[in-house]
């Protein structure tokens, strides 16, 4: 029966093993694309001199800082939409489609959308602030501004997600625990804090991984609203790689800061096959 | 200790549904009250009501005489025993038991006092630690009493507490929840649609069929002097034989004509039916439980043995008579199309009963029930029980 399960595998190994394999072989060698000097093996070179170093581990700390940021946002953004979801108020299945349109979106056309709005001159932001007495804010040209304003349109495309997630999960969960809870003597409140929240946590635990692997691997969105800057303010791990491999055209360094950037997220992945089994229990 | 009261206790669905349509009962402080019926019947949708999990449409609901309509749960000082237990999955046992006195931000050190006494009182206390997903169902069903008994409420609610359970742990968790509540001395609700934990567990029985009340008394009431067809055939198990017969004179007094055979009541018929003198010639729906058959007893009734069932305290003998079945249905009560009726036997494990034989069954007739055939009213009793005559019965479902 194993040979059945053959042709999933050879196409693990095809899109999978071999890049991978590929990937760590290319980083200990000196490859640029369109030099006339052929690569030679170099070993560890490119890890000492673009991993360990400071512009790699500041490129780590913009995308945890955008990460956090992010998750911030969209979590309790996203409970809150599921809970009062479901309690299945009038209209709520026009607004629960509504709010799922952002996930529909590519991401490109979600950063293009974005980068009108969030125009320091032009875009309806800063209109909208101006409307409101509020000062103009450089949304992307400011370093935490511009954070913020990943953060922000990634969390708008990234909200129905945590939305559905929670939604399934609270339509699975039993009633009786919450009315016995009230029966108790539980406000609303508690009986969300010390009831629904608790049997809420397998599935939210899955969703956080899910986020902060997407969020580490961010790209589209910064490269089309920011492309790292100012400076390097936004210059995440994945728009790092990119500049070395695709801008300076340095594929041994590209590929050690690609194996460094799986490294980073291989933790994120190990906690949330955890989280899965822990669910599943 | 309190009491509760329902006057006029009305439930109306959305769609128009009308599941109670007005309940009257109380129950009195320190009773165990069970309510039972048929699935469906509005138990439950009362239960709730009373605990404030669902609306009430009308009428009104009084604990120790004051209004609690508009009351939250939080606010009627209730505690309930769900039927799938309800346990909060992520606490502890020792949690579970303890939460609604966190919520009240009792001492930790009462707490604690309290959840050993309750643990060793129901046998938890060697699993205190665990969670509710590593115990088995009558541990669960311990931990849900726990967390009722541990804060003296006013009402205790139960809901079909031991429809989880075996057979074997459902006979001793009833005991063990009847010894209970009368050394907490708890007024108590108790539902449930199995009509032996209504009769072993309640100081009295309130019968309900589609939200109404049909009869509510204590279980030896319930059971010797049922005022309707319905809790005459609900309670008992096996049921009530009920078949249709017709008030006849005979040299020995009335009696009821059944099939081609005629059970004479004589004198004693007479005192417990009063004014059936009055019924002769009229169809009735003659019922005797299978105890009242084969023992001892005045009258006798003949029927043709289709199966013998040894059961070793007692033999049940299942036998035909030429006489139409007659059962109480949601609309009232029906008589069946056939001409023969099963009617079961209850008699002593010695003596032989051969199948496909004719045997002459002497009837109790102290234990012979009437009813009025369109109203499935019990004859000779008014709604208060009292013995009556019952020539003009009420309608028995005009709430």
């Amino acid at each position: 029966m194993a040979i059945l399960t053959l042709p999933s595998w050879l196409m693990l190994i095809a899109l999978f093993a071999v890049p991978l394999v590929v990937g760590v072989y290319l980083s200990t060698r000196s490859d640029k694309i369109g030099s006339f000097v052929p690569g030679r093996a170099v070993g560890l070179d490119n890890y000492r001199r673009d991993v360990f170093q400071p512009g790699f581990t500041g490129a780590l700390t913009v995308t945890l800082v955008i990460t956090a940021i992010g998750l911030l946002i969209q979590f309790p953004i996203g409970v809150g939409l599921a809970l009062l979801l479901h309690r299945n108020l009038r209209g709520s299945a026009v607004f629960r489609t509504a709010l799922l349109l952002p996930m529909l979106l590519t991401p490109v056309a979600v950063g293009l959308m974005w980068r009108f709005m969030l125009d320091s001159d032009l875009g309806v932001i800063n209109w909208l602030l101006d409307t409101v007495g509020l000062s103009r804010i450089g949304w992307l040209g400011e370093k935490w501004a511009a954070r913020v304003a990943i953060a922000l349109v990634d969390s708008w495309q990234s909200i129905p997600f945590v939305m559905l997630m929670t939604l399934a999960a609270l339509s699975s969960l039993p009633e009786s625990p919450h009315e016995a809870a009230r029966v108790d003597g539980a406000s609303a409140w508690r009986v969300f804090r010390f009831v629904t929240l608790p049997m809420l946590r397998p599935v939210l635990y899955i969703t956080v991984m899910i986020r902060v692997v997407d969020s580490l691997k961010l790209f589209d969105i910064i490269f089309i609203l920011t492309k790292g800057g100012p400076g390097k303010a936004t210059e995440t791990m994945g728009l790092q790689a990119y500049n070395v491999g695709f801008v300076a055209l340095q594929t041994g360094r590209a590929a050690a800061l690609g194996v460094a950037v799986a490294a980073v997220t291989l933790p994120a992945y190990v906690l949330w096959l955890r989280a899965q089994r822990a669910s599943q229990r | 200790m309190s009491t509760l009261t329902m006057v006029n206790l009305q439930k109306r669905y959305a769609n128009g549904y009308e599941a109670v349509p007005g309940l009257d009962l109380e129950i009195k402080d320190g009773e165990f009250l069970v309510l039972v019926g048929p699935s469906g019947c509005g138990k439950s949708t009362v239960l709730r009501m009373v605990a404030g999990l669902e609306d009430i449409s009308g009428g009104d609901l009084l604990i120790d005489g004051a209004r609690v309509n508009d009351m939250g749960p939080q606010q009627r000082d209730i505690a309930m025993v769900f039927q799938s237990y309800a346990l909060y999955p992520n606490m502890t046992v020792g949690d579970n038991i303890a939460f609604a006195m966190k919520l009240r931000k009792t001492p930790k050190a009462e707490i604690a006092q309290k959840v050993k006494e309750v643990a060793e009182l129901l046998e938890l206390d060697k699993v205190l630690d665990r969670k509710p997903g590593q115990l088995s169902g009558g541990q669960r069903q311990r931990v849900a009493m726990g967390r009722a008994i541990v804060r003296h409420p006013k009402l205790f609610l139960m809901d079909e507490p031991l429809s989880n359970l075996d057979a074997k742990l459902r006979v001793h968790t009833r005991a063990e929840i009847a010894r209970l509540q009368r050394r907490l001395g708890v007024t108590t609700m108790y539902v449930t649609h199995d009509q032996v934990e209504a009769m072993t567990m309640g100081d009295r029985v309130a019968v309900l069929r589609r939200g109404v009340l049909m009869q509510c008394a204590s279980p030896q009431e319930l059971y010797e002097r049922p005022d309707n067809l319905f809790v005459a055939q609900f309670i008992g198990s096996p049921s009530m034989n009920v078949v249709r017969g017709t008030v006849v004179s005979t040299d020995h007094g009335p009696g009821v004509q059944i099939g081609d055979q005629t059970v004479e009541l004589g004198s004693v018929g007479a005192a417990r039916f009063p004014g059936i003198g009055e019924m002769i010639g009229r169809d009735v729906a003659f019922g005797v439980r299978p105890e009242a058959l084969g023992g001892d007893g005045s009258g006798r009734l003949t029927m043709q043995v289709e199966l013998v069932e040894m059961l070793g305290s007692e033999l049940l003998v299942h036998g035909t008579v030429n006489a139409p079945a007659v059962r109480a249905i949601d609309t009232g009560v029906e008589q069946s199309d056939k001409p023969t009726s099963m009617v079961i036997a209850s008699m002593d494990p010695r003596r032989k009963v051969e199948v496909f034989s004719t045997v002459e069954l002497p009837v109790d007739i102290d234990r012979v029930h009437l009813f009025d055939l369109d109203t499935g009213l019990a004859i000779g009793r008014d709604a208060a029980g009292r013995v009556t005559d019952s020539s003009s019965p009420n309608e028995l479902d005009k709430g």
